[in-house]
Order: C-alpha cells, then sequence, then structure tokens
C-alpha cells in the first residue's frame, strides 16, 4: 500500500472512532444513558426542527454539549499546539505544558479572576502564555543554541515560577475568587457552557487554523538553522507565527478549561508512530486524534464517581507513563 | 568568463579575514584548507548565516538587496548531513527543497512532487522516494541532499565536505554527480579535504587557511604541490598520472 493511501486509510479510522467517542460521550451522564435520544437531538438541533423535545433532553443538549464540543475543541488545540512545538523547537519532548505556556496562560487567568473580576480572561491568557514562552526561550538560548535538555528545564523553571506567582494570587485573594481559581487552575470541564465555549472557539479556532495552514513550513523548521535559512524560511518571523497560533490555542484553552497537561505531549507521538514525522499529515490528524482523546477522558472523568475529577488527572495518568516510555526508549536516539 | 557568486573584502570576527573571491559560473571550485581555516564559515557567511562585514553579490546583485527566499531560489546549501531529529521519507525530504517556491500558508502542489521526483530520477536514486532517510547509506544521503538542491533549482550550490564519512566509491560517485551538475551550467562550490579529489574533479582550486585566500589556480596548475605545501604544512611528493597529478605526503 502506498504510503499516503496509507495515511488517508488511518485517518478516516481515526475520524471515524472519534465520531464514535464523541456520540457515546454524548449519550453517557449522570441522567442516563441515551443513545439513540443523543442523535435525535443531535438532528433536532441541526436542522433547527420544530417540534418540543423532552425536558431530558433539554438537560443533555444545555449540560453535555458545550462541554463535549469544548473538550473537542481544548483537544484538538493542545494537541494541534503540541506537535507545533516539538518540530518548531526540534525537541520531540516538549509541550504547551512542559514549555510553561500552561503555567503562564493560569497566571494570566488567575490575575484575571483576582483583580479584573475575570473579564477578558482569555486574552489575559494568551498574554500570559506569550510571556511565558519568551521567558522559557530566552532561558534556555546560549552561546551555543538551544539544547534539548536545556529548553526543557527552562520550562520546567518558568513553570514553577509562574505557579508560585499563582500561589502568591491565591493567598491574597478572597475566598469566593480563591475557589474560582482553585477549580479553574486543576483542569475541569465541569464549568463548560454555551457562553464559555462561545469565548474559546474563536481563538482556539484561530491558533489551530494558523499551525494547520503552516505545517509545511513546520516541517522545514524542523531542520537545523542553517538548512532552515538557505531554504528561504524567515526564522523569526515563521517561528513567531507558529507560537503566536500555539498562544491563542493554549491561552484560550486553559481560559476555559485550566491546565490539562500531557495532552500536547502524547498525542502527537502516538499518531508519529503511526504515520511518521511529516507535519502536513500529522498536525491535523493530531488535532482530531487530541479531541477524541481529551473527550474520552473528560468521559472517563466524570463516570468514574458521583463527582466530577479533574480531567487533568487522567490526562497525568495516561501522559505521565507515556513520557517516561519515550525518555527511556529515545535517550540513546539522541533525542536529549 | 561570467561570475556567478563575489565576495569583496568579506570578513568575520578573527575568523575571516577581508576574504576577496570570484566564482566563476558553470565552474567546479573546490576550497582547500586545514582544519580551523575558516572553510564552513565562509559557506555560512555566503549564506547569510553569520553577520559579516563585506560585500556579497551573487550574479552581481548585492546579496542585502535579496530576501532569504529570493537568495534560496540562487544558492542552494547541500550540508554534510541534516538535522535527524524526525525521521523524514526521503520524498519528504527533497520537497523541502521547493520552500522558496511555496506560499508560508500553503502546501507542495502536484508540480511540486513532480519535480521532485525528476531530481530523484536525474540522480537515479528515484526507488529512494518512500524510504526513510535514517534508513539509507550515507552515500545514499548525500546524493538525496543534491536532489533536494536540484529541486531547489538554484544555480549556485554549495555543498560543505560533500565527502565526508563516505568510502572510495561514493565519493567519486557523489563527486562524479557534482561535475554532471556543473556541464548542465550549475555552478559548484565545495570543500574538500583530500586534495587529490580536489586536483581529479575541481577546475579550480581556492587555498583558505587561517581565514585569508592564499591562491586560487587551476586544478592542472603544476605549481599545485609547492602551495599545498605551504598549505599544510607538511612536505609531499607527486607523480603524474595519466591525466592528473597526484600527491602524497613524504615519508621520508
Amino acid at each position: 500500500m502506498k504510503s499516503k493511501d496509507r495515511v488517508v486509510l488511518i485517518n478516516a479510522f481515526i475520524s471515524l472512532l472519534v465520531i464514535v467517542v464523541t456520540w457515546l460521550s454524548f449519550s453517557f451522564g449522570a441522567a442516563g444513558f441515551y443513545p439513540i435520544l443523543s442523535i435525535k437531538i443531535f438532528v433536532h438541533k441541526l436542522f433547527k426542527l420544530k417540534s418540543p423535545l423532552t425536558p431530558i433532553s433539554d438537560i443533555i443538549w444545555q449540560i453535555r454539549a458545550p462541554r463535549i464540543l469544548l473538550c473537542l475543541l481544548v483537544g484538538a488545540g493542545l494537541s494541534g499546539s503540541g506537535a507545533a512545538l516539538q518540530a518548531t523547537f526540534q525537541n520531540p519532548l516538549v509541550d504547551p505544558y512542559l514549555l510553561g505556556l500552561s503555567a503562564g496562560a493560569g497566571l494570566g487567568c488567575a490575575i484575571s479572576v483576582a483583580f479584573l473580576s475575570g473579564s477578558y480572561t482569555p486574552f489575559w491568557a494568551f498574554t500570559g502564555a506569550v510571556l511565558a514562552c519568551i521567558l522559557t526561550y530566552f532561558l534556555a538560548k546560549t552561546k551555543r543554541g538551544i539544547s534539548r535538555l536545556g529548553l526543557i528545564l527552562s520550562g520546567v523553571v518558568v513553570s514553577a515560577f509562574l505557579m508560585a506567582l499563582v500561589s502568591l494570587i491565591k493567598f491574597i485573594v478572597d475566598p469566593h475568587s480563591l475557589t474560582s481559581i482553585v477549580t479553574w487552575l486543576m483542569g475541569s470541564f465541569s464549568l463548560s457552557s454555551w457562553a464559555r465555549l462561545k469565548d474559546a472557539f474563536p481563538m482556539i479556532l484561530a491558533g489551530c487554523l494558523i499551525i494547520f495552514l503552516m505545517r509545511f513550513r513546520i516541517n522545514l523548521l524542523s531542520l537545523s538553522r542553517e538548512e532552515a535559512i538557505n531554504l528561504g524560511v524567515n526564522l523569526e518571523k515563521e517561528r513567531a507565527f507558529i507560537i503566536a497560533g500555539v498562544c491563542l490555542a493554549t491561552g484560550a484553552s486553559v481560559a476555559s478549561a485550566g491546565i490539562i497537561g500531557w495532552i500536547g505531549l502524547m498525542v502527537p507521538h502516538l499518531i508519529r508512530l503511526m504515520i511518521g514525522p511529516d507535519n502536513r499529515f500529522l498536525i491535523p490528524m493530531s488535532m482530531i486524534a487530541g479531541a477524541g482523546i481529551m473527550v474520552a477522558s473528560d468521559t472517563i472523568a466524570r463516570s468514574l464517581c458521583s463527582f466530577d475529577l479533574p480531567v487533568g488527572i487522567i490526562t497525568s495518568l495516561l501522559g505521565i507513563p507515556f513520557f517516561i516510555y519515550l525518555l527511556r526508549s529515545k535517550t540513546q536516539s539522541g533525542w536529549i | 568568463m561570467d561570475i556567478a557568486l563575489k565576495t569583496r573584502r568579506l570578513s568575520y570576527k578573527d575568523i575571516l579575514k577581508s576574504i576577496d573571491l570570484d566564482i566563476e559560473k558553470g565552474s567546479l571550485s573546490c576550497l582547500l584548507g586545514p582544519n580551523g581555516a575558516g572553510k564552513t564559515t565562509l559557506f555560512k557567511s555566503i549564506l547569510g548565516i553569520c553577520n559579516v562585514t563585506g560585500d556579497i553579490f551573487i550574479e552581481d546583485k548585492p546579496i542585502r538587496s535579496l530576501s532569504p527566499r529570493q537568495i534560496a531560489k540562487k544558492i542552494a546549501f547541500v550540508p554534510q548531513q541534516i538535522s535527524n531529529t524526525f525521521n523524514y521519507k526521503v520524498i519528504d525530504v527533497v520537497l523541502m527543497g521547493r520552500a522558496p517556491y511555496i506560499g508560508i500558508f500553503s502546501v507542495p502542489s502536484s508540480k511540486d512532487y513532480e519535480i521532485a521526483y525528476w531530481a530523484l530520477k536525474e540522480l537515479s536514486i528515484e526507488s529512494l522516494a518512500q524510504k526513510d532517510f535514517s534508513s539509507i547509506s550515507g552515500g545514499e544521503r548525500q546524493l538525496v541532499l543534491i536532489a533536494r538542491a536540484i529541486a531547489q533549482r538554484a544555480n549556485i550550490l554549495i555543498f560543505d565536505e560533500p565527502t565526508a564519512h563516505l568510502d572510495l566509491p561514493n565519493q567519486f560517485n557523489v563527486l562524479s554527480c557534482i561535475k554532471r551538475l556543473t556541464r548542465q551550467k550549475k555552478t559548484a562550490f565545495i570543500s574538500l579535504h583530500d586534495p587529490n579529489l580536489a586536483i581529479l574533479f575541481a577546475d579550480w582550486i581556492i587555498m583558505i587557511k587561517d581565514g585569508k585566500i592564499i591562491s586560487k589556480l587551476s586544478s592542472k596548475d603544476f605549481s599545485l604541490k609547492g602551495y599545498l605545501e605551504s598549505l599544510y604544512q607538511i612536505e609531499l611528493e607527486s607523480f603524474k598520472g595519466k591525466s592528473h597529478y597526484v600527491v602524497y605526503p613524504s615519508t621520508e
């Protein structure tokens, strides 16, 4: 089978899997399991049918639908961002979480909630992510360039510093804001609503669109500096575009669902194992698969016990063993 | 003869010292020099990677007036090896050569694919297209990087030690391929460590030492031996083969 056909086949399979997972997630919840009703609700809303829905249908539509759509968006945004960062920094071990972007966005959210009564939260999250990225980059940069381990360590240091600032804010704010910040930063979709989805949608979409459109340039940025320049790449400008896209997607994701780690690291690697490193295919497929894995993780998080677990716990439980596997299996092949 | 590449008073820190160089169109010019002489830095300067003082002209146009994309359409660089963080397929590596012709929000078109396959065919390595770059031999990798430079459709090709780490047949294969390209009106500027390969394949031999150009001679010039002795600070013997001189270190 030709490699392009194989990619198309795998893409079709993953897309189908994501549709099934989304359907099951939409059908399943505290109110019960309604696989047929969920399809009816979807058709009803899609074609704007006039017939009245049952009360349970309205509950499902008002509570589950925005939550699942937000999961899809955040999963796509974080996974696409992870793939883009790994190639742009030529470092397969980074993602928005490990580079401190999520912590920066978290600090932006905390500032917005504590001091600005929660207004323009996605904007502050974006600003925080950009500043964190710049800080990590310049901390890692030496005269000899940026080492892979140096970049990860800088990300860890920046994350720790920014989270310390978040702790400081938590210490000085009033109890009401403190509860909001704590719930937010844990990483959860439990506060999802159509309004929150509406806030996050344009920024995540814009971020994903930039990353998707620049997927061939991301291939070029994964080469050495000399090669990229000789292939006509304007390094600073193109990197800035991609980082802006990543910060838009990450910032809006954190603003709408809190800090959710590891998904941006794990998903691109899973897809890379299946179809190889070509970002023209890797990035869109990571977005699709990331959306599905986020929906699945959130469904597990809200089904495991009587209350909603933060979804960040589930993604961490999945992602950390994966990171250890990568660290152990790829160290000898020069990834660190 | 027309000049493809020209440098005037090119300097970079203490590594390059006021280099004046003319590279003729359609020629194969070979840069020889001991380790640390400034060969790679000179190439990087021409490619716009080092911030140099002095002037560089490509086909009489100052390089400062050209954008990175315009430079990439005129000069292609073939490194010793490429960054191996991600294991791309051979065809994807060659497709990257089309980057100067593709907008930043676009992907390669079917025409770009055609050109990439044509470049592989030119070097008779089209069978490698779907293989992983890291799974092919060193000689094949060098040919793939040359195919990428061909796909880039630049008239000036710069090769940094293209025969490094290659066995004898592959060294000949790669240099023969570069020589063939100069017959198709391409200008090749390469660095080598083996003076005999330079004598055999190059039209011009340029010697660099301590960041200065000390000579530029025809590869058939009889006085090469003396210059090479002065370049490498080593006594050499020579004998005339069928068509070329061969030099080797004196063992006495």
